[in-house]
């Protein structure tokens, strides 16, 4: 399982990424962003006048060369940013997804302790039913047995043995209803729960696995991007050393 | 208005006040363990003052009507049934204490209300409160039957009409197992199904006696309540509180353990060996009477506590007087040279909660429950006291 990154870490890491989409969301183009030769994140300074300025006054082949030199070091910058962007997304995503896994697996457990209680107390309610019925039996056939002692106020007996009776019909009903119940927890409820719960954990491994390929991908992909801003600024500065050349 | 400084001593002194009368030790300090007949005769002759005060003008003691909020709820009829049963005591009383003029004509105006009195009805489907009139009713009748001063002129007829009219409330609503109580249940039925060990103890002996005056033609019905009551009973000495075709104890505090039997004990080894059953023996009187005085805070704490049963054990504040007044009538069951040691260690448990005007109380304040425990506690004193019932 992974662990979480450290507060700290994360508190880098995410400052870091609020700078790069505040530094985005505060240019109108990509080109107004402007980093002089650092490569780290929260130095960046926004030099989008001189830029346009730049733009503006150039005119002749030496004023394009500038351009393109400074614009290939732009791109570099951008790829660079873009990379680590990239990379903070997937390794927050799976540092979520290691998260879902750990709480569908703590779910798992619970369920399954819980559902062993829950087995236990429908238990419980099993043996009260029974004992009940067995109770209220034993109390029916002693009333009867008091009663059967002399012929005295007849209907008044048959008033309370009829309500024996009920009890012991209660109880049986009762009974069965315990035994359907633990019938149906046994069989059906609880398989479903905890299937229910595991196919959770599968579906967050899976999570994880996907977000542990997604943080390799943006690796890779940002590696490109900056490999290619890199040759792409190393060509326009030979272009520019070549064009120097040839006009001296 | 007080300053805050006045107000703030004042309390202090409520407060330490309170502090005091609520202090186990100083109210253990005011009680003996032991009282003489005589040091108890002024508590037994001011609660019979108290009595032949409060007689009414046509003879009744107590009200039928309901004077306090707790005793809300019951039937209209229930309260004047309790003060039927209330103003029996009374009565049974004053055949019990030394006879005085005064005393004499209490007695005659309340035994002429007690059979005169309109025959109290059932209140309601689950109150069958009216039980009790029929108990103490048919007591107070068949011991003023019995007795030398009320067999001439009008009485004997007055309270064999009155005594069988009371004696019918029983034989209609003895329940199929032989007992009587106060409440019925779902399916409520004309004849009641609920019955309890301590109403059916207490009428056992006046049975007996109903029996031989005629006024009871049917043996069977002392026979089933005999019954009844030796069915209620538990193997360490308790009875329980109602019977059940399988007895009900669990293992904590409960009602029918020793501790919560102590209010029914005494009546029902009294009412039982009064009529014969020879399972009672003098050692089994003599246990339930040291087991009473053993576990008694278990009633005093109950006293006065207006929830019926919220003691421990589920001790109710009017077990109080009643246990005493049986707990009397047992230790009056063992030899003659046992006795006065036992009453000697049961007047202070009666003195101590005498009131100033002489009455007294162990559950609500109502002037019928004021009434029967003032009765009960004269009552029981006079137990004690030695051959002064009057000839």
């Amino acid at each position: 399982m992974k662990r979480p990154l450290r507060p700290s870490t994360r508190r880098s890491t995410v400052s870091a990424f609020l700078a790069l989409v505040c530094a985005g969301a505060s240019s109108s183009c990509v080109l107004a962003v402007h980093d002089e030769g650092s490569s780290d994140f929260g130095s960046g300074r926004s030099k989008s006048s001189l830029v346009s300025a730049n733009v503006k006054d150039s005119g002749g082949p030496s004023g394009s060369s500038e351009m393109d030199l400074e614009l290939a070091e732009l791109g570099l910058e951008v790829a660079r940013h873009e990379a680590a962007g990239s990379r903070f997304q997937a390794e927050a995503a799976l540092e979520l997804a290691a998260l879902e896994l750990d709480q569908a697996r703590q779910a798992l457990s619970q369920a399954e302790a819980d559902g062993s209680l829950k087995l236990d107390e429908a238990q419980l309610d099993l043996q009260r039913a029974t004992n009940r019925l067995i109770e209220q039996k034993a109390e029916l056939a002693e009333l009867e047995s008091m009663y059967a002692e002399e012929e005295f106020a007849q209907k008044t007996k048959e008033l309370v043995l009829t309500r024996g009776k009920s009890q012991v019909a209660m109880a049986e009903a009762g009974l069965m209803l315990a035994k359907q119940r633990m019938k149906l927890l046994e069989s059906m409820q609880l398989p479903a729960e905890q299937a229910k719960k595991s196919l959770a954990v599968q579906k967050a491994e899976l999570g994880l696995q996907k977000a542990e390929a997604g943080l390799k991908q943006a690796e890779l992909k940002g590696r490109v991007q900056v490999l290619q801003a890199e040759k792409k600024l190393a060509e326009t500065r030979d272009k520019s050393a070549d064009d120097g050349e040839k006009k001296e | 208005m007080t300053s805050g400084r006045g107000r703030r001593a004042f309390l202090a002194a409520l407060a330490a006040l309170a502090c005091a009368a609520a202090s186990p030790a100083a109210a253990q300090d005011e009680v003996p363990k032991s009282m003489t007949a005589e040091e108890a005769r002024p508590a037994m002759e001011h609660a019979l003052d108290w009595l032949l005060a409060n007689q009414r003008e046509d003879g009744a003691w107590g009200t039928g009507v309901n004077d306090v909020l707790w005793e809300s709820g019951f039937s209209v009829e229930t309260y004047y049934t309790w003060q039927v049963a209330a103003h029996g005591l009374v009565c049974l009383a004053l055949l019990e204490v030394p006879e005085t003029p005064e005393r004499r004509a209490a007695l005659e105006r309340g035994l002429e209300w007690l059979c005169t009195a309109r025959e109290p009805k059932r209140g309601s489907d689950w109150d069958s409160d009216f039980v009790w009139s029929g108990l103490y009713g048919s007591v107070a009748c068949v011991a003023a039957a019995t007795d030398p001063r009320f067999q001439e002129g009008e009485w004997p007829g007055l309270l064999e009409k009155a005594g069988r009219t009371y004696l019918g409330i029983l034989e209609r609503n003895q329940v199929p197992t032989g007992g009587w109580a106060y409440y019925d249940d779902p399916i409520y039925s004309r004849r009641p199904k609920w019955a309890t060990s301590f109403c059916t103890a207490l009428v056992l002996p006046t049975l007996q006696e109903a029996l031989g005056l005629g006024w009871l033609s049917d043996p069977a019905i002392l026979a089933r309540a005999t019954r009844y009551v030796e069915r209620c009973a538990v193997p360490d000495g308790a009875y329980e509180y109602d019977l059940n075709p399988v007895p009900r104890i669990n293992g904590g505090e409960h009602i029918n353990r020793i501790q919560g039997s102590l209010g029914r004990t005494q009546v029902c080894n009294w009412g039982l060996r009064e009529v014969g059953v020879d399972k009672i023996t003098e050692d089994r009187v003599r246990e339930g009477v040291e087991v009473f005085f053993d576990e008694h805070r278990f009633l005093d704490v109950a006293r006065l506590r207006p929830i019926p049963h919220e003691a421990y054990y589920a001790n109710a504040g009017y077990f109080y007087f009643f246990g005493h007044y049986y707990a009397a009538r047992a230790i009056n069951l063992l030899p003659a040279e046992e006795r006065e040691a036992f009453h000697a260690k049961l007047r202070p448990h009666l003195v101590k909660v005498q009131r100033r005007d002489g009455s007294s109380t162990d559950f609500h304040d109502s002037l019928t429950m004021k009434v029967a425990g003032t009765a009960y506690l004269a009552l029981s004193l006079s137990l004690g006291m030695p051959q002064e019932k009057a000839p």
